[in-house]
């Protein structure tokens, strides 16, 4: 996939629309575009993280495993969402499996590739660890005030 | 507390020990040193507010008002941890209220001083800026286990 097509795309992403057009080039040497059949599992619940994607095209599945061994379908993923943001932070396994429903393209970011740029380049690192941050945020307020909507219920 | 006795502290912070010797002292000047008397408030849920917090010394409550009028105790603080942070990265208010228990020492770092190491010392930045986000982080998956039925980031 030509470089200067990568750029254009990722200069689109709100996570990268921070960067420069000299930036964006740096990153896009890290960015692997990936084509994706429908039903490929991109990776398992419980995996070890190591790569955070963007969607270019196509729609995902985000399932998790219940207590009973069902599976639990939880959302579905569409152009211009993210998927595996935290693994770029914490080392943790991930929380759900996630799975293309159709024929997708992502961009893929890997934790290795993330940590070098940190480390080379940090005026890049600090524009992507706020806007990683920022969005991390936003879900933890939106947690917090589903939580505090209604008493706790008292078990029967 | 002196200045030395700061870096000290900072040097065996969780969030600050990734820097350097060099780095630390840097940072330790951009850091107020703050002192609580117990049961006094550092800030209230929904006042505007874009400081970040590290706890050197003391216990700290988290409170939230819930929609039914309560006010709800959601944690305790102690030494080592950190609190404020989301405001400073998305200047949004405070989502909750934070309380002296004890007699409380903390350094504070301001939004300003904070953007100033960001763009002047981005290699600080970088440290910090990971810090702030296993933190967040950790929220994260903290309300994902309570909350299985709102789709987090994975």
């Amino acid at each position: 996939m030509a470089e200067d097509k990568i750029i254009d795309r990722l200069g689109a992403l709100p996570f990268f629309s921070g960067l420069s057009t000299v930036q964006l080039g740096t990153v896009s040497e890290h960015i692997n575009w990936l084509n994706l059949e429908p039903n490929t599992t991109v990776f398992k619940e419980s995996d070890k993280g190591d790569a955070i994607y963007f969607i270019l095209e196509g729609s995902f599945e985000v399932v998790i495993e219940s207590g009973n061994g069902k599976s639990i379908q939880l959302a579905t993923l569409t152009e211009g969402h993210s998927f595996g943001e935290m693994s770029l932070i914490d080392n943790l396994p991930r929380s759900a499996t996630i799975m293309a429903n159709t024929k997708s393209d992502v961009l893929q970011l890997k934790k290795n590739d993330f940590d070098e740029l940190l480390k080379k380049h940090p005026p890049i690192g600090v524009i992507l660890l706020m806007e990683l941050t920022d969005f991390l945020c936003q879900h933890v307020r939106e947690a917090n005030e589903s939580q505090l909507k209604e008493p706790p219920m008292a078990f029967e | 507390m002196s200045d030395e006795k700061i870096l000290a502290e900072l040097k065996s912070f969780p969030y600050t020990s990734g820097l350097d010797s060099d780095q630390l002292e840097l940072f330790s000047g951009f850091v107020e040193l703050l002192e609580y008397e117990p049961y006094t408030a550092v800030f209230k849920e929904g006042d505007d507010g874009d400081s970040v917090y590290f706890i050197l010394n003391g216990e700290l409550d988290v409170s939230m008002d819930s929609d039914w009028g309560e006010d709800i105790k959601i944690a305790t603080l102690t030494d080592g941890s950190v609190f404020g942070e989301m405001s400073l990265i998305d200047e949004l208010p405070r989502s909750a209220s934070i309380t002296a228990r004890t007699k409380t020492l903390v350094l504070k770092l301001n939004k300003i001083n904070f953007e100033l190491i960001l763009e002047k010392h981005p290699a600080i930045g970088v440290i910090l800026l990971k810090g702030l986000a296993q933190i967040v982080c950790q929220r994260v998956r903290e309300s994902n286990s309570s909350l299985s039925e709102f789709l987090e980031p994975i």
